[in-house]
């Protein structure tokens, strides 16, 4: 539909330059022509040479006036309007002329030498047109030299007419056709070009944007695994580098233990000895403190593991009916363990309807704007989740008490590629994808305006059809 | 460890405090080992007990490692400084590596490897002395 319009708007205006060129030519064309003729009305017809004078440059007049109207501001229908009239006008004072003649061959033809010159304009090229006013006039000129008197001037006249038209016809006609197949030839050739680049262009850009919507999963998944690995590397030391020492500990305690079984009771004295250089309550104290960070750091492994595993659970292409509120606890606490000090993060998740979804994917919804969140509170700040139930659809919003989004900002948030973090700190993908994401559950996000101070994303998601909620798949007992 | 001479004084800046354990109980017979949870606590311990060695974790809340370090370097320049971290290819560190304000080890650390990098640095904190 746009795209016809626009078809549309274009023709016209290229209508518009055309056909106002072409006024102004044929306006200076018979505004020149139809006065040149005044000699030969005063050879041919001596008693009208006055009057056929008048209407003569009563339509030069009205040339001069329509070519004055094209120069100025005009629309399509204006400039049409005023070729119109000049054919009309000028046509109707040589009109007049005819009934009255006594040369009326001579008249005809120049009437129609001159009409076929004006045709001749709008479809000739420039100089091929001018070319064939110049030869019939010369032509008319030449015959005036040499015939004696204007008794047989009109059967001169149209002899010649016809002699010298015909060629310049046949001339006109194959030059005519042969620039408008060649610049139709031209234009086709032109499109062709153009849509070959096109169509490059359009495979480099589905490349890009294929490498880039990669690098944007890698990028979120690059940030949750640095987030991870910190995680488990401090545990990982501690089981790493607490072993040695709980082994030693446990072979010293092991050979006092070997020399306690063979010893005999005078042994006890170097027993006793051995025991207080030991030291048995730091050695005591010191396997209970190491056994314990061991334990507490098997622990966070586990955890962490627990948090990987309900934050991928789903990654499936399937789709389930599932509790939004599930990915958004597994999402927070794994943001959570990496938030910088000062920042905050309060969940309000209320109990809501189950939604159809690709956990996985959501997930990254959900990872997305909340980690989105945390970049803009920067030092300091809260964010809060939310979920709600809103008629038929779930609510989700992550809001901030950032910079929150410039308004000018707003309209491309969600277009691919566009960032307003610094080059290499985002690809310009998490939000877009969030975009898309959202769409195929049928969803939308978008930012609420009226938020301040900070930002606040709402998503909302249709509730399931049928509301199936874990509960109430258990059987009653 | 030369003879004769003390132990050498370390002190371990880690806000995870099951690792600055670690670090003690490893080396608590080669080192005198003191520990603080923050850059706040390493800074005013340095006031009041000068050390040989810093070994400080990259990532904490607050003043970060690298910064710590730096107002190591200014307060006492001689006092060797070792950074340990996760994410050895970050810009600031690899930066802080080639400027010489921290030798860089990553996490989780390995005894052996430590001890011969930090013997490192505090011969050369002694030759610099």
């Amino acid at each position: 539909m746009t795209a016809a319009l626009d078809a549309r708007s274009a023709w016209a205006s290229e209508c518009l330059e055309r056909e106002r060129r072409e006024g102004l030519v044929a306006a200076l064309y018979t505004g020149l022509l139809i006065p040149a003729w005044i000699p030969l009305d005063a050879l041919m017809e001596p008693a009208r040479a006055r009057q056929f004078a008048f209407l003569r440059l009563l339509a030069a007049g009205v040339s001069a006036a329509v070519f004055l109207r094209l120069r100025g501001p005009r629309t399509l229908a204006g400039v049409r309007a005023a070729n119109a009239a000049n054919f009309a006008l000028t046509g109707l004072c040589v009109g007049l002329m005819l009934p009255q003649v006594e040369h009326f061959q001579a008249y005809v033809v120049g009437y129609s030498l001159f009409l076929w010159g004006a045709g001749a304009l709008f479809t000739w090229p420039m100089w091929l047109a001018a070319g064939t006013a110049l030869a019939h006039v010369s032509v008319l000129a030449a015959l005036l030299a040499l015939s004696g008197g204007v008794r047989h001037l009109d059967d001169l006249l149209s002899g010649g007419f016809y002699l010298v038209t015909t060629a310049c016809m046949v001339l006109g006609f194959v030059a005519a056709r042969r620039r408008t197949l060649r610049r139709a030839f031209q234009a086709s050739l032109d499109l062709a070009q153009r849509n070959r680049e096109l169509e490059a262009t359009l495979g480099t850009l589905r490349d890009t944007q294929a490498r880039l919507v990669a690098s944007e999963k890698l990028s979120a998944l690059g940030r949750l695994l640095a987030g991870l690995s910190h995680e488990i590397n401090n545990p990982v030391n501690v089981l790493q580098n607490n072993l040695e020492p709980v082994r030693q500990h446990v072979a010293s305690l092991l050979d006092l233990a070997r020399r306690l079984e063979r010893a005999r009771p005078g042994d006890l004295p170097a027993l006793q000895a051995r025991c207080r250089e030991l030291d048995l309550a730091f050695v005591g104290e010191d396997l209970a403190d190491a056994t314990g960070i061991l334990r507490s750091a098997v622990d966070r492994i586990r955890q962490v593991h627990r948090d990987l595993r309900a934050f991928i659970r789903g990654d499936a292409p399937e789709s389930v009916v599932s509790d939004p509120n599930e990915g958004l606890r597994a999402t927070l606490a794994l943001i959570g363990r990496r938030l910088p000090a000062g920042i905050r993060i309060d969940a309000d998740l209320g109990q809501v309807r189950p939604v159809r979804m690709q956990p996985g994917q959501l997930n990254q919804v959900w990872h997305n704007l909340v980690q989105n969140a945390v970049d803009a509170v920067g030092a300091g700040g809260v964010i809060t989740v939310r979920s709600r139930d809103v008629g038929e659809e779930v609510e989700v919003s992550v809001a901030d008490t950032g910079p929150g989004v410039p308004a000018e900002v707003l309209p491309r948030l969600f277009e691919p590629f566009f960032t307003t973090k610094g080059v290499g700190a985002g690809t310009g993908l998490g939000l877009a994808t969030c975009y898309q994401i959202v769409e195929r559950h049928a969803g939308h996000i978008a930012v609420d305006g009226t938020w301040a101070p900070g930002a606040r994303f709402v998503v909302r998601l249709p509730a399931a059809a049928a509301p199936v909620s874990r509960s109430e798949r258990l059987p009653v007992p | 460890m030369e003879a004769g001479s003390r132990r050498a004084r370390v002190l371990v800046v880690d806000d995870d405090a099951p690792n600055a354990r670690t670090f003690r109980r490893v080396f608590r017979e080669r080192y005198e080992v003191l520990t603080a949870l923050s850059g706040a606590e390493a800074l005013a311990l340095l006031e009041r007990d000068p050390v040989d060695a810093a070994v400080v974790d990259y990532s904490m809340p607050g003043m970060d490692g690298l910064a710590l370090l730096r107002q190591i370097e200014r307060r006492s320049p001689a006092v060797a400084r070792l950074l340990l971290t996760g994410y050895g290819d970050l810009p600031e560190i690899l930066e802080a590596r080639r400027t010489g304000l921290a030798t860089v080890l990553s996490k989780p650390w390995d005894r052996d490897e430590l001890e011969l990098v930090l013997e490192g640095a505090l011969a050369a904190g002694r030759r610099g002395r």
